[in-house]
This record gives structure tokens, C-alpha cells and sequence, in this order.
């Protein structure tokens, strides 16, 4: 009897120990999606408004129906990846377009490895931000039918479509003249200045250099009378990329250029002279103790700005102005930044700044939401028309005042509540027109909200300067060699990527040595994708993309 | 057979789960092996992605990269083994002989701890003290002498990375070691002590061969990884200077086949790895049951 028991209650105990494990599998594999209508969360505008003064009735994005778009969407940010869902800017956003959009973001330098494994996963969001067709990876995927075509609807909403300058629509053109991609703008004219502490060039007595030359002489000086401080950094990026401008100087421009036996054929970077010749003096520079040691070495991209800001370099290759001059005045009150002119090279060179191709990625419609497509122009139409005010400048009181004038002058980030911060705002940005992205009097309100009125003219004045003298590739990024896609990228690190990648840390490394794995390079073949680029280009003159 | 697996019809549906578990996330994936034999579109899918035959594999082996890049794989693993594989056995030898339970904790405590933190937060600490202007840099200009470079530097880049993967991983590595040794009947050393034996013969007669059954277990598995050379720390550690000795397979595939989307690349090297892995440890099985011990299967 008791065994019998016994028994069933050893049965009971398995068989209830089973069906936890089963339920508990069952759990873990069901789908967690927050696609379609995620539950909603609170967007209906009846969530304390922390004081929006924004209009609350005003045009909306949603359908003529007036039901609400519900989309997801993935993009990179620049800034701090500390967005949080239902912030009250984003409820605010919500509400008066009438949307619902499940956000998600993924760090710039982590966005395109991620995005490309997450695409060839085949589970993407209704929105996704992409290199676009420049790029062979999103090219193929578009010519496979991936993303929405966007003709009709560039038609049907003008206000999108003249958000683009013709000139870029065309470049997004596949073969059959269609559009799947709708472009990201910058400005082509991104100066890396070159920034310099004012106060400690006139405490050593010397004079703002003007080429090369007085440049690598200033540095020589810091290094010999100021032992705790590094002559020069540079500034988040790449040390190269950071002094694209300084590169000028020497005839670089960063990029594909004609060759000197025939200018009917271009080359890319690495056959340059001019490249080899910056690459190589910054090395040198390096070696003398004038540019950074931890320059190439250091994990961190940011390690040189954050030195600048604490006072410890006395130049630094690019870095922005309205973010370096607050931030050092905190560790150095009197600490006064200047921006060096575009200086003259060893051979006379005038010095200017590259300019860049005027699309930085962008963003595509997956073909799974193409139902959704329409609404998703209609949130766009939205922001460039009712909604601009909302997109441009936020909410009063909150990312912007009005000062006397009626002007809206933008609060400074880290006067703002923390709703309302730009790592909040960012993800939920789509696109600006090219109209907004050299807009002077935007950018001088932006130095007035950040104190620095007394900065924008003589800001504005460099710039100028800068872009009098503009650096093209003559490359067309939109031309695609088969060959480089097919092993471009598998050449380029089988020969190339150790010397291109070492200048700044294999000081024993030589010009010879780059020109012998650059012949083996060749061989392998870039030399027949530098034809086929030159055969596909058909236009291989200077590209204007300022005008 | 049926009815005997009918009688014991509970413990078979009680493994179903875990069965189901393997089937799903572990052996269906096993089809996607086919990517490194096809040029795979992704709206096509991988089963109506056209085939290409070997054409990854010859172009993983025709690359000039690969023979550096297997060398570097074999040399950094050999490396580990030989170096990292016996510290953590030491450590649990000595911690077992310490007598003060809250030294021996403290201790513990302290060596697991680098375990827990990532690849990431554990390099950014070495780079603080190894790096140009790290803390060993500072102490060695403030004593007069030059500046040594440690993070560029390919005649030490292998020492570095063998000496902080042991750093980080001896004291995690020493637990299965220590939970063998407190399973040593006591009256072996006992018996051991009334023959004489001291502490040194004590560990080599009767510690050694208690554990031995889990040091064969580990190294076969060890070597089973011999391709694995660690790809988080070696990622971190990495710098085009020293691709001539630290560029592994790993690194290799994560910066063509990810960063630069060739999946059919990274999986074929993927299945190179494999195959080698399974080699290896049918191998290492053999011969640890051909020497007597308990091996794998």
C-alpha cells in the first residue's frame, strides 16, 4: 500500500517536473515581437505633460482615417546610445504625428557590421537605415527586391521629394531609374579645423603657423618647454580621417584623383604620392614626439579630444569647437581655442578641406511593410511641413526659448531635462532637408545657447576659408566595380590592411615597404578594379557638390 | 526494446525537452553549414541560393593571409596550453594546502573575479597599465629609464596575450580542480603520511594521480579548441602592427565575413574549424583511453 503510494507520488512528481520543462520551453520559444500594435504604451497624450507648450492640435501625420501608423525602425546614433523608450519628447512626437514608432538603435561605429548580419537574417525593421546603393552589400540586396520602390510615393509627396536635390535622387537611381533609398544629407563642406590653445602659443611666444612647416616648428617648441603637455592629438575618428584637412596641404584630397600621366584615369588613394606623403609625415611627426603616441594605439577613438578638453594637448586635428571650448574652460577657465588657417605645404600647396560626398547613409523601406510605405511618407510629408517646427526645433521651454527677437534659440544639452536631451531626440529624427544643413543663422543661435555668441563670427570666417579651397574625390560613389565587390575586400586585407593600418605604430615601417605590398595588391587585383572603375565612370571631371 | 522503453517511459519523456532543445537550436542550425558551399542571397534564402561548389574554400586557402593566419591560430592556442593549461592545476595544489579557510576565500575571491568581467572591461584595465602612457610606462620614465612599447610591439605581443589570458582565467580554471581534489579519500594521505611521504610526495602520489582522470578530461577538450585561440581577447589586443603575429582565423573572418559581409567566407572557415576540432578530439579521445584513463566516450 505504502509502496504503491510511493509510487504515484514519484509518477505525479516527474510528470509535473515534465510538464514544467515543457511549458518552460514553450515559453522561451514564443515570439517576443513588439511588432504590430506594441501594446500601447501610453502614447495617447494623457500622460502628465510634462509641460509641452507645443500645438497640441496640430496637423498630424496620420491617415485620412485618422488611425495611428504603428512602424518599426532601426537606426545608428552619433551621440550617447542612451535612448529610452516613452520619454516625453517622444510622446510628444507621437502625439502630434499621430504615430507610433517602435525605435531602435545601434551605435554608429557598431551599425553597419550589425545591420548587415541582421539584414541577412532576413527579420528587418519597416525602416531601416542602410549605406545605401553606394554601397555593393545594400546595392545587391535592393536589385534583390528587399525594400519598397519609392517613385510613386516620391511623386505623391512632394514635400519629401524636395527635401533631396535632384541631382542626389538621380544618384540613387538604380538602372531602371528607380529609387528605393531615401538619402541622409550633410553638408559636402565638413571642415576638420585645425585647432590650437591660443594661450599657451602666446605664452611660448609663438605665432599662429601658417604652413607645414612653422606648424611642425611650433610643435617642436611645445614639446621642448611644456613636458606635461602633448603638441598634438586628434579628434574621434580615425587619425587620418581626423586630419583630412591638414592633409590637403600636401595636395591630398582623401579620395580617387586623376593620374598625372593622364588625367583621363583615376586612382585611388593608396597609388597617390600625395597620400603617401601625408601618411608618412604624420608618422614622422610621431616619431619626433610631435603628433600623439597614443595616436593608432588606443582602443578608444575619443582619447584625444578628452586629453584636449582636459588641457592636456596643444593642437588637435579636428574636433568641434562648441563642444571643445566648454568643456576645457571647465578644467582651464582662462584656456582660449583658435583655429589655424588651411596651411601652405612643403611645396606651396595651398591647404583647404576635403569635401564629402553629400549623402551619409539613409534609410529604406523594407518590402514586408510596403503596406505601410504610404503612411510612413505621410509621417515624412509631416515633418517637413506641419510638423517642421516640432522636427527643427522641439518644444519651448524645453529644447528652445524664444529671445527677444522671436528667435529660437536651442538650449544647450546639458541644460536640458533629461527627456529632452539630443541622445533622446536623435533616434526619432528621419530626414532633414538639404535647405537646413548650412543654415548660418541656426548655427549662430546654436553658439548663442551655448554662450558663445562672441565665437560665431570668427567660426564662420574660418569656415570660409576652409571651403575656398575645396578637395574633391573624383571617384562617383555610386559606381561600382564587380570585381571589388566580388574580392575587393578580401585583397585590400590580405596585402593592404597591415601597412595602411601600421604607420602610426610599426615606426620601422617604410614608404618602400607600402609600395611593395601595394605592387602585390595590384597584382592580385585592384589594378583590375581601378580599370573597371575608370571604365564605368564615364564623367571624370572634378564633382561640384557645394553648388 | 519497446517494452523497456515503455517501462521507463517517464525518464524518456523527461529528456524530451532537452532532446527537442539540441534538435532545435543545435542541430537544425547544422543546415545553414551549406551557406559556405553556395553564393548566398539573402532574399533568396539559403536553400534557393544558387551553388558555387568549393569556390570559398579555394579562396580561404588561396588566400596569402592563410598560412599566417593558421600559424598565429596554432602557435597562440599551443602557446596557452603549454603555458596556461598547468597554472591553473598548481594553484588549485597550493590552495588546497592552505589551512586558513578565510585566506583561502579571500584568495578564491580575488582570483575569480577577472572572470566575470569581459574581454572588453579586462583589456581596457591591461591597456591602463600596459599602454603608452600606462602606469608601467609612468614608472619606468619616473625611475630614468625609456619607455617600452608593449602594445605594438610584435616581439612581445604573443607573451602579453598568453600572460593576461592567464591572468584572467587561472583562478576560474583552478574550481573543477579543487572540486576533484576534495573528492581524494583523506585516508590516502593518511596511509600515505604513515609510509613517510612529505608534502611534495603526498601531492606527486597521491594528489596527481587523484586528479589526473580530470586533467586528461580537460586537455582533451583543450585541444579539441586548438583552432580557437581566442578571438574576444586577440579582437581587443589587435593592432595592424602586430597582424604578422597576432592575426588568428577568428579575427581574420570576423573582419572580411562580418565587417565586411561575406557569410559564405566566414562559414566555410567556420567549417574548417570544425572538422579540424573534431579531428583533434577523437584523436585525444583515442589516446587518453589507449593510456587507461577515463576518456570522453
Amino acid at each position: 500500500m505504502y509502496q504503491m503510494r510511493h509510487r504515484k507520488t514519484w509518477k505525479l512528481g516527474r510528470l509535473s517536473v515534465l510538464l514544467l520543462m515543457i511549458v518552460s520551453l514553450i515559453a522561451g520559444c514564443s515570439s517576443n515581437s513588439s511588432n504590430g500594435n506594441t501594446g500601447n504604451t501610453g502614447n495617447n497624450g494623457n500622460n502628465g505633460n510634462k509641460g509641452n507648450t507645443a500645438d497640441n492640435d496640430g496637423g498630424n501625420a496620420g491617415s485620412s482615417s485618422g488611425k495611428k501608423l504603428s512602424f518599426s525602425y532601426l537606426r545608428p546614433t552619433w551621440g550617447p546610445a542612451t535612448y529610452t523608450k516613452n520619454g516625453a519628447y517622444e510622446k510628444e512626437l507621437f502625439k502630434q504625428a499621430n504615430v507610433d514608432i517602435d525605435v531602435r538603435i545601434i551605435p554608429v561605429v557598431d551599425y553597419d557590421s550589425t545591420i548587415k548580419t541582421t539584414a541577412a537574417s532576413g527579420d528587418m525593421p519597416d525602416a531601416v537605415w542602410a549605406t545605401g546603393p553606394v554601397d555593393p552589400f545594400w546595392k545587391d540586396l535592393q536589385d534583390q527586391d528587399a525594400f519598397t520602390k519609392l517613385n510613386d510615393l516620391l511623386d505623391k509627396y512632394p514635400a519629401v521629394k524636395a527635401a533631396v536635390p535632384d541631382g542626389i535622387w538621380d544618384k540613387m537611381k538604380d538602372d531602371k531609374g528607380d529609387i528605393y533609398f531615401i538619402p541622409n544629407l550633410i553638408y559636402p563642406v565638413v571642415p576638420f579645423f585645425i585647432n590650437y590653445r591660443a594661450d599657451i602659443f602666446e605664452k611660448l611666444g609663438i605665432a599662429e603657423p601658417t604652413s607645414i612647416a612653422e606648424l611642425e616648428a611650433a610643435l617642436q617648441k611645445i614639446k621642448e618647454s611644456e613636458p606635461g603637455i602633448v603638441p598634438m592629438t586628434h579628434g574621434n575618428t580615425i587619425p587620418f580621417w581626423a586630419g583630412k584637412d591638414v592633409a590637403t596641404s600636401f595636395g591630398d584630397a582623401y579620395g580617387w584623383a586623376p593620374s598625372k600621366d593622364d588625367p583621363n584615369k583615376l586612382l585611388p588613394p593608396e597609388m597617390q604620392d600625395e597620400h603617401l606623403n601625408y601618411m608618412f609625415w604624420l608618422q614622422d611627426l610621431k616619431k619626433k614626439g610631435l603628433f600623439d603616441e597614443e595616436a593608432g594605439v588606443n582602443p578608444d577613438a575619443s582619447f584625444g579630444e578628452t586629453k584636449f578638453k582636459a588641457g592636456k594637448a596643444a593642437v588637435i586635428l579636428g574636433g568641434n569647437l562648441q563642444s571643445l571650448l566648454p568643456e576645457l574652460r571647465k578644467a582651464d577657465p582662462k584656456a582660449t581655442i583658435k583655429t589655424m588657417s588651411p596651411l601652405a605645404g612643403p611645396d606651396g600647396q595651398k591647404g583647404g578641406t576635403r569635401v564629402v560626398f553629400p549623402q551619409d547613409r539613409g534609410f529604406y523601406i523594407n518590402k514586408k511593410a510596403e503596406g505601410k510605405a504610404d503612411q510612413i511618407f505621410q509621417f515624412l510629408n509631416w515633418s517637413l511641413t506641419d510638423g517642421s517646427d516640432f522636427r527643427r526645433y522641439g518644444i519651448e521651454g524645453k529644447t528652445y526659448t524664444v529671445d527677444d527677437q522671436g528667435r529660437k534659440v536651442p538650449i544647450p544639452d546639458d541644460e536640458r531635462e533629461s527627456d529632452y536631451k539630443s541622445s533622446q531626440i536623435e533616434p526619432l529624427r528621419f530626414l532633414d532637408p538639404m535647405s537646413e544643413k548650412l543654415d548660418w543663422q541656426a548655427i549662430e543661435l546654436q553658439f548663442a545657447g551655448g554662450g558663445m555668441q562672441d565665437q560665431f563670427a570668427y567660426y564662420k570666417s574660418m569656415f570660409e576659408k576652409y571651403a575656398a579651397t575645396p578637395y574633391n574625390d573624383y571617384k562617383d560613389p555610386t559606381v561600382s566595380s564587380p570585381t571589388n565587390a566580388k574580392i575587393g575586400a578580401q585583397i585590400y586585407e590580405d596585402y593592404m590592411a597591415k601597412v595602411s593600418g601600421s604607420i602610426l605604430t610599426d615606426m620601422k615601417l617604410t614608404k618602400d615597404d607600402y609600395i611593395k605590398a601595394r605592387q602585390k595588391w595590384l597584382d592580385a587585383g585592384e589594378q583590375k578594379i581601378i580599370d573597371e572603375v575608370n571604365e564605368l565612370q564615364k564623367d571624370k571631371s572634378e564633382p561640384n557638390y557645394v553648388d | 526494446m519497446s517494452k523497456r522503453i515503455w517501462q521507463s517511459r517517464y525518464i524518456y519523456l523527461l529528456i524530451l525537452p532537452t532532446i527537442v532543445y539540441f534538435a532545435i537550436f543545435t542541430y537544425t542550425p547544422f543546415y545553414g553549414i551549406t551557406i559556405a558551399f553556395k553564393d548566398f542571397k539573402i532574399m533568396s534564402g539559403i536553400m534557393h541560393s544558387p551553388w558555387v561548389g568549393f569556390e570559398h574554400f579555394r579562396s580561404m586557402f588561396d588566400s596569402e593571409k592563410f598560412p599566417e593566419l593558421l600559424k598565429n591560430t596554432i602557435i597562440i592556442s599551443l602557446y596557452r596550453l603549454v603555458f596556461g593549461f598547468p597554472v591553473p592545476i598548481l594553484f588549485a595544489l597550493l590552495l588546497n594546502e592552505v589551512r586558513h579557510l578565510w585566506f583561502k576565500r579571500i584568495v578564491q575571491t580575488v582570483t575569480y573575479f577577472p572572470h566575470f568581467l569581459s574581454w572588453v572591461v579586462f583589456g581596457g584595465i591591461i591597456y591602463n597599465f600596459i599602454g603608452p602612457s600606462g602606469i608601467i610606462n609612468l614608472l619606468l620614465v619616473n625611475a630614468g629609464l625609456d619607455k617600452f612599447n608593449f602594445t605594438t610591439n610584435a616581439d612581445v605581443f604573443r607573451t602579453v596575450i598568453v600572460i593576461t589570458a592567464i591572468m584572467k582565467e587561472f583562478g576560474w580554471g583552478a574550481i573543477i580542480y579543487l572540486a576533484a581534489l576534495s573528492g581524494i579519500d583523506a585516508q590516502l594521505y593518511e596511509a600515505a603520511k604513515i609510509d613517510g611521504a612529505g608534502k611534495m610526495r603526498q601531492i606527486w602520489h597521491v594528489t596527481l594521480p587523484g586528479i589526473r582522470p580530470i586533467i586528461a578530461l580537460l586537455f582533451c577538450l583543450q585541444l579539441a579548441g586548438i583552432l580557437d585561440a581566442g578571438f574576444d581577447q586577440i579582437f581587443i589586443f589587435l593592432n595592424p602592427a602586430v597582424y604578422d603575429v597576432g592575426d588568428i582565423i577568428d579575427t581574420y573572418v570576423y573582419r572580411l565575413g562580418l565587417l565586411q559581409s561575406q557569410f559564405e567566407l566566414a562559414t566555410a572557415v567556420g567549417l574548417f574549424k570544425g572538422i579540424i576540432g573534431v579531428i583533434l578530439i577523437v584523436s585525444a579521445n583515442n589516446v587518453i583511453r589507449r593510456m587507461g584513463e577515463k576518456s570522453l566516450w
